[in-house]
C-alpha cells in the first residue's frame, strides 16, 4: 500500500486541518477582540465626556439614547462605570428593546440562554423599572443554582426593604447557600425581617438570626439575642455569644458567664471571647477553670482572653502556675509572656538573688512553660537577664543525705 | 518470527496512543465547557461583598520554606497582599541551611511568641515561634529539618484554626484574587467541597510576570519556557478542569491546594513516606472519603492562581521531572487497590486507570512505540515516511489539544499578547520532537530511581537572575 494512500495520512490530514482551524480561530477572535475592546474604550470615554457635562438626568439620558444598543449593553453590564450612568444606560436599553429583554429574563432553557436570563436580570435591576421585583423573585425560585445566585447578589445591590425581604425569604426557604444570602444580608438593615426567625422552629433559621442581628441596633434586638444564649441548640448559642463578644459590653459578660459551663466546647470557646470582650479584668478567676478544658479550642480561647483582659489578670494568672493541670500550667505562662510580666520579671530579677520574690516567680513560670517560655523570653532580654534565665533553669544540686 | 512481533508491538503502541489520545480529547471538550460556565459564573460574582463579609470562611495559609531566602523578596509581598476578608498565614522555616529565617527577621520584624500547637500530626521538632510585627496575620514556625514538606505542612497544620487551609510553596507568587476565586465556590458549597485547586502557570522569573494588565507580556523567550508553559496549561486547562467536573481530580497542586482542615486531620496529615506530598494527599483523601461513602467534591478552577518558577535549564528540567514521574509511580503503586474498583467510583474506574495509562505507563510505551517504529522500519515491514506520518500524526494531536488550552486561557484572561499567541501556535506542533523526548528520559530515569527505592526530593535550583545594582 502507498504511504500517501494510508488511512494513517487520512487521519494526519484532519488532525493538521482542525489545528489550522482552531488556531485560525484563537488568532482571528483575539485579533476581533482587541479592535472591539480598543473601539470600545474610545466610545466609553467619549460618552463618559459628554454624561459628565450634561447638566439634567433628561439630558444624559438623552445622550445615552443616541448610542448603539451593543455600547448600552458594555456601559450597563461594566461594573467600573459609575452606578447613576450604568442605570441610565439600562433604562436606555430597556426604553429600546424591552419585549425582547422580558423573554430573556424570565426563563432560560440552555446554558447560554441562562447567562443571557442573568445579563437582563441586571438590565432590570440597574433600570429600576417596577417589574424587577417580579423577574428577581421568580429567578430566587428557579432550579438552577446560578440563575438564584444572580438574583441574591443583586438584590444585595438594590437598597431597598423589598430585597431585603425578599433575601430573607430566600435565606427562610433555603433557596441557595445560606452563608451567600447572608453575606448580602449583613450589608444591610434587615432587623424587622430578621427579628421573627429568632423563634423560628427550625435551629439553624435562629442561628442566622443570632448572627445576622445586630446586637446594638436597639435594646429590643439586644433582649432577643440574648434569649438565644438559651437555646436548645449548641449551634445558637455559640451564635448568640460570638454577637455578644463581638459588640462587647457588660452584657457580652453577662452571657459568657452564662455560657461558660456549656456541655459543649465550642459555646464555651465563644463563652470566654464574650468575657474578654466584656473587658472587666475582675472576671479572669472564671476563665481559669477553662484552662484547664480537655479541648484545646477551649484552652486556646480561654488563654486569649486572659491576655486580652490585660496585665490586671496577672495575679489570678500566677495561681495557675502551680495548678495540678499541665495545660493549664503551661497555658498560665504563655498568657504572663503574652502581657509582658514574664519579660518584666526577667529585667528585675537581674538584681536579685535567685531566691528573691520575682527570681522565684519567673522560675516558677519557666518551669510551667517549659522550653518554649524560655525561647520566648531568653530572645527579647539582655545578656543578664538571659544568664539569670539559665541559672534558674539549671538543675540544681541535690542535698546529699547523710 | 521477529517481524510479527514487531509488526504486533507497534499496533499496540498506536492503539495506546489512539485510546491516549481520545481520552485526552473527551477531556477537553467537558473542560471547555467548564471553562466557560466557571468564566460566567466569576462575571455574575459579586468579589467585593465576597471580600468584606464576614460569612467568607476564613482560611489558613501555610507556607513550608526551605532556602528561600533569595525569593522572599518577591514571595512574602504576595503573600500578604492576597485579598480576603480573613486569613492567617503560617509559615514554617523548614530549618534552612541559608539565612531564611534571618530574611524572614529582618522583612517581617518578627518576635518570639509563645505558641503551644495542637498536637494532630507528630512532626519534627519546633524550635521556636515568632509572630510579625508588621502584619499580626503572619505567624513564623522554625522547626528542625526533616520529612520533607510533607512534615513542615504537618507542622503548620498543627498551629492551623481556620476550617480550611491551603498549602502553599514558599518560592510561588501567587496572584491578588488568587483566594477569593477559588473560595467563591468553597462557600457555596462546604459541606462537599473538602479540596480545591487553581491554575499553576510557569515561567523561569515568575517575579516579572506576576500579574500583568491584560494584553501585556505573558510568556517568555526561551523554548524551554514556552513548552513548559504550553504542558502546564493542557495540565491544568485540558485536564483538571474535566478532573474536576467528574470529580476524579487526580493532583491538587502542593502550590496551591485548598484543604478542609477536619479531612486532613482525619487522614493522618501529610504522609512522610512519598517522594512528595501533594498527588498522595489527593489520592489519600479520594481513598479515605469513597471507602467511607461520603458525598464530597474535590474542584479546580480555570482562573491563575500563581505563578510558579520552573527550571530554565534541560538538566533541571529532567531532574524536575524525574521527582514529579517517581511520585506518580509511587502513588499509583501504593492505592491500586482503588483501581478499576466499582466501590471507588469515577476516582476507580475512570481517573486511575486513565493516570495508569497516560502517566504512569507513558514512558514504556512510548519508548516501546519508538523502538517497534524504528524496528519496522528497518526490516521494511513499512515505509520510512509512514514513520513520519505516525509522528505527525501524534505532533499534531498533541498540537491540537496545545492550542485548545491556549484558547480556553486566552478566551478567560485576554491576557497575552496576540504574537505570544502566534508563538505559542507554531510551537505547539514542535513539542514531540523536541521537548518530549526530554520528558521521556525523565521519566525513564524515574522508573530506575523508583524500583531503586528513591524517595528523596531535592530542590529546584533557582534559576539565574541577573544582579541588579542597588
Amino acid at each position: 500500500m502507498s504511504v500517501w494512500t494510508s488511512p494513517y495520512v487520512l487521519v494526519l490530514g484532519a488532525l493538521v486541518l482542525l489545528w489550522s482551524g482552531v488556531s485560525a480561530y484563537v488568532l482571528v477572535t483575539r485579533a476581533l477582540y482587541d479592535f472591539r475592546h480598543l473601539s470600545f474604550n474610545g466610545v466609553r470615554r467619549v460618552v463618559h465626556g459628554w454624561l459628565a457635562r450634561a447638566a439634567t438626568p433628561e439630558e444624559r439620558t438623552a445622550i445615552l439614547r443616541r448610542l448603539p444598543r451593543r455600547t448600552l449593553a458594555g456601559i450597563a453590564a461594566d461594573s467600573r462605570i459609575e452606578p447613576e450612568i450604568a442605570s441610565a444606560a439600562a433604562r436606555a436599553l430597556l426604553e429600546r428593546r424591552w419585549d425582547r429583554l422580558l423573554q430573556r429574563a424570565l426563563r432560560h432553557r440552555n446554558e447560554a440562554e441562562k447567562w443571557s436570563r442573568v445579563g437582563a436580570l441586571r438590565t432590570f435591576a440597574l433600570a429600576g423599572w417596577a417589574i424587577r421585583w417580579s423577574l428577581l423573585e421568580r429567578a430566587l425560585q428557579d432550579e438552577d443554582e446560578d440563575v438564584v445566585a444572580a438574583a441574591v447578589s443583586l438584590l444585595g445591590s438594590l437598597p431597598d426593604e423589598r430585597a431585603t425581604r425578599l433575601l430573607v425569604d430566600a435565606l427562610v426557604e433555603e433557596r441557595y447557600s445560606r452563608s451567600r444570602i447572608a453575606t448580602q444580608l449583613e450589608r444591610r438593615d434587615a432587623v424587622a425581617a430578621l427579628l421573627p426567625l429568632v423563634d423560628d422552629p427550625d435551629d439553624e433559621l435562629r442561628y442566622w438570626a443570632a448572627t445576622l442581628l445586630p446586637v446594638a441596633a436597639s435594646p429590643a434586638v439586644e433582649v432577643a439575642v440574648a434569649s438565644l444564649a438559651g437555646d436548645r441548640s449548641p449551634q445558637v448559642r455559640a451564635a448568640a455569644a460570638k454577637a455578644f463578644a463581638a459588640a462587647g459590653g457588660p452584657r457580652a459578660a453577662a452571657i459568657g458567664l452564662d455560657l461558660i459551663g456549656d456541655p459543649v466546647f465550642y459555646v464555651r470557646a465563644q463563652a470566654a471571647r464574650a468575657i474578654a470582650a466584656g473587658g472587666r479584668p475582675e472576671l479572669a478567676a472564671r476563665l481559669v477553670p477553662l484552662m484547664r478544658d480537655p479541648q484545646w479550642w477551649v484552652r486556646t480561647a480561654a488563654k486569649e482572653a486572659l491576655a486580652g483582659l490585660g496585665p490586671a489578670v496577672v495575679p489570678t494568672v500566677i495561681d495557675v502556675l502551680h495548678d495540678d493541670d499541665a495545660f493549664a500550667r503551661n497555658g498560665a505562662a504563655e498568657v504572663l509572656v503574652e502581657v509582658g510580666a514574664v519579660r518584666r520579671w526577667a529585667a528585675e530579677s537581674v538584681d536579685e538573688d535567685d531566691d528573691g520574690a520575682v527570681s522565684r516567680l519567673l522560675a516558677d513560670a519557666l518551669a510551667a512553660g517549659g522550653e518554649p517560655v524560655r525561647r520566648a523570653v531568653a530572645a527579647t532580654v539582655g545578656e543578664e537577664a538571659r544568664a539569670k534565665i539559665e541559672r534558674l533553669l539549671a538543675p540544681r544540686p541535690t542535698a546529699r543525705i547523710a | 518470527m521477529l517481524r510479527a512481533l514487531v509488526s504486533g508491538v507497534t499496533d499496540v503502541c498506536i492503539a495506546y496512543l489512539v485510546l491516549v489520545y481520545a481520552g485526552y480529547a473527551f477531556l477537553v471538550i467537558f473542560a471547555a465547557l467548564d471553562n466557560a460556565i466557571r468564566n460566567r459564573e466569576a462575571n455574575a460574582e459579586n468579589f467585593d461583598a465576597l471580600e468584606s463579609s464576614r460569612f467568607t470562611i476564613p482560611v489558613s495559609l501555610l507556607v513550608p520554606m526551605f532556602n528561600e531566602a533569595d525569593v522572599l523578596g518577591h514571595v512574602l509581598p504576595s503573600l500578604r497582599g492576597l485579598r480576603y476578608p480573613e486569613l492567617e498565614i503560617i509559615i514554617v522555616d523548614d530549618g534552612s541551611t541559608d539565612d531564611t529565617l534571618a530574611r524572614l527577621q529582618e522583612e517581617l520584624e518578627l518576635e518570639p511568641v509563645v505558641r503551644f500547637e495542637r498536637r494532630v500530626v507528630e512532626t519534627e521538632p519546633v524550635r521556636g515561634t515568632y509572630r510579625s510585627r508588621v502584619d499580626p496575620r503572619i505567624l513564623v514556625v522554625s522547626k528542625e529539618n526533616g520529612g520533607g514538606k510533607a512534615d513542615a505542612n504537618n507542622c503548620a497544620l498543627n498551629y492551623a484554626r481556620y476550617r480550611y487551609v491551603c498549602c502553599l510553596d514558599g518560592d510561588t507568587i501567587y496572584m491578588p484574587d488568587a483566594l477569593l476565586n477559588t473560595m467563591r465556590l468553597v462557600v457555596r458549597d462546604p459541606k462537599r467541597i473538602v479540596g480545591a485547586t487553581g491554575h499553576i502557570a510557569v515561567a523561569t522569573r515568575p517575579e516579572q510576570l506576576a500579574a500583568p494588565p491584560p494584553g501585556r507580556a505573558q510568556i517568555e523567550n526561551g523554548w524551554i519556557s514556552n513548552f513548559q508553559h504550553m504542558e502546564y496549561l493542557r495540565a491544568f486547562l485540558n485536564n483538571r478542569l474535566a478532573w474536576s467536573r467528574f470529580n476524579f481530580m487526580l493532583c491538587s497542586s502542593g502550590a496551591f491546594a485548598i484543604w478542609r482542615r477536619d479531612v486532613l486531620e482525619e487522614v493522618g496529615g501529610f504522609s512522610r513516606d512519598f517522594s512528595c506530598e501533594d498527588i498522595e494527599m489527593t489520592f489519600r483523601v479520594h481513598d479515605h472519603m469513597r471507602r467511607l461513602g461520603r458525598d464530597y467534591r474535590i474542584i479546580s478552577l480555570p482562573e491563575i492562581v500563581a505563578r510558579t518558577e520552573g527550571p530554565a535549564t534541560l538538566r533541571g528540567l529532567i531532574a524536575q521531572r524525574e521527582r514529579w514521574q517517581r511520585v506518580t509511580l509511587e502513588t499509583m503503586g501504593h492505592y491500586r487497590r482503588a483501581l478499576g474498583r466499582p466501590r471507588y467510583g469515577a476516582f476507580g474506574l475512570v481517573g486511575m486507570p486513565f493516570f495508569l495509562l497516560s502517566e504512569a505507563l507513558a514512558p514504556a510505551v512510548e519508548v516501546t512505540a519508538f523502538a517497534s517504529l524504528a524496528a519496522g522500519v528497518a526490516l521494511h515491514l513499512f515505509d520510512w515516511r509512514l514513520y513520519l506520518v505516525y509522528l505527525a500524526t501524534m505532533a499534531f494531536a498533541n498540537a491540537v489539544l496545545t492550542v485548545g488550552a491556549v484558547l480556553m486561557e486566552d478566551i478567560s484572561t485576554r491576557a497575552y499578547r496576540l504574537s505570544h499567541l502566534a508563538r505559542l501556535i507554531a510551537l505547539s506542533p514542535l513539542e514531540v520532537v523536541l521537548y518530549r523526548p526530554v520528558l521521556v528520559v525523565a521519566r525513564l530515569r524515574a522508573v530506575r530511581s523508583w524500583l531503586g527505592g528513591d524517595r528523596s526530593w531535592g530542590k529546584l535550583e533557582r534559576n539565574v537572575r541577573a544582579v541588579t545594582s542597588t
